[in-house]
């Protein structure tokens, strides 16, 4: 009971941060309205986070501060991937579509010659896939860090180990066991 | 009319479930999160079997003759859940699962004082933070998320 009572406020509140973001579509983007408009807790809410997203953009890099860790810094940079996400998501989208609707517009297939088209569409494929050429269908490997904040401190980010990355907090002079790497300060 | 009404509805109603049923099973999924406490330092010593993932990889960059596992823990978090493991020192580690997207899981880290940090990593990515001094050597914490793919 509890459980479902969790999960239910957990959905209700990614629907919230989507709706703010402006990434709810369609039906779900009126439903929400209408929970909207006949919740005032709810629009409360909304308000709040529309209050905290000005208020971390118009502030700058701040130092970790561990009372508010759970609530604000946790949360927020993490919403701004997923939106980054999902643009380039939709970006990609609306260039394939281009990309078919040019391709549905070339001259150059008429009629006759679709069915070469389509051969030689057919043995290209093939030929992707016996080089192993359409790489993005193996599952990925290496991480990807989307935020990161030590508060000044000059951190060293190796991501070149394959199934492993590495990150190096440089504060002590004596960092003397450091045997290679380049150094980047994010 | 009523029919239409009728029938409205229930498309409503399917939509509305079909639209919400993968953020819905992302919800109740849970991940788990190797989290191993290490401490690697110049003072002569063994390497601890338990971290041999951790020592290969430390060993491509980093040059130390012991390696200690202090602690290891392995957390089931649900989505938005936080896991905290109590580091040498009394300060907290806390790793959150954000969301399960192709390329992994995103994951908010947390050093308390030192870093934090948001990462996507896959399935049985290492991920390393380390630097602290501690003792006479230097802390290390690595995370491990495993889950099984859709």
């Amino acid at each position: 009971m509890n459980s479902t009572g969790a999960e239910e406020i957990g959905r209700s509140q990614r629907d919230l941060n989507a709706y703010h973001d402006g990434e709810l579509s369609g039906l779900r983007r009126w439903i929400f309205e209408r929970r909207l408009s006949r919740s005032p807790s709810l629009r409360a809410e909304l308000e709040e986070l529309k209050r905290l997203s000005r208020w971390v953009q118009g502030s700058g890099p701040q130092p970790p501060s561990v009372d508010v860790w759970d609530d604000i810094a946790l949360r927020l940079p993490a919403i701004d991937a997923q939106s980054a996400e999902q643009r380039q998501r939709r970006a990609e989208q609306r260039e394939r579509r281009a990309e078919r609707r040019e391709w549905r517009g070339a001259d150059w297939l008429a009629d006759r010659s679709r069915p070469l088209a389509a051969a030689a569409v057919a043995v290209a494929l093939a030929l992707a896939l016996f080089l192993g050429i359409m790489e993005d269908a193996a599952p990925p490997t290496s991480g990807i860090i989307r935020w990161l904040d030590t508060g000044g401190r000059s951190v060293m980010v190796l991501e070149d180990q394959g199934d492993a990355t590495i990150v190096w907090l440089l504060d002590a002079p004596e960092d003397g066991i450091l045997e290679g790497g380049s150094r980047e300060a994010v | 009319m009523k029919r239409f009404s009728f029938g409205l509805l229930v498309v409503i109603v399917s939509g509305a479930l079909l639209a919400g049923s993968p953020a819905w099973s992302q919800a109740e999924r849970r991940f788990s999160v190797k989290v191993t406490v290490a401490e690697i330092s110049d003072a002569a010593g063994k390497i601890d079997k338990r971290a041999k993932r951790l020592d290969l990889n430390l060993r491509k960059k980093f040059k130390y003759n012991s390696l200690r596992v202090i602690k290891e823990r392995r957390l089931k978090l649900r989505i938005d859940e936080v896991g905290s493991v109590k580091l040498p020192g009394g300060r907290m580690f806390r790793v959150r699962p954000l969301d399960l997207g192709d390329r992994g899981l995103l994951m908010a880290v947390g050093w308390e004082g030192e870093v934090m940090m948001d990462m996507r990593a896959p399935n049985n990515h290492l991920l390393v933070i380390g630097g602290p001094a501690h003792k006479g050597g230097q802390l290390v914490v690595s995370i491990e998320p495993q889950y099984k793919s859709d």
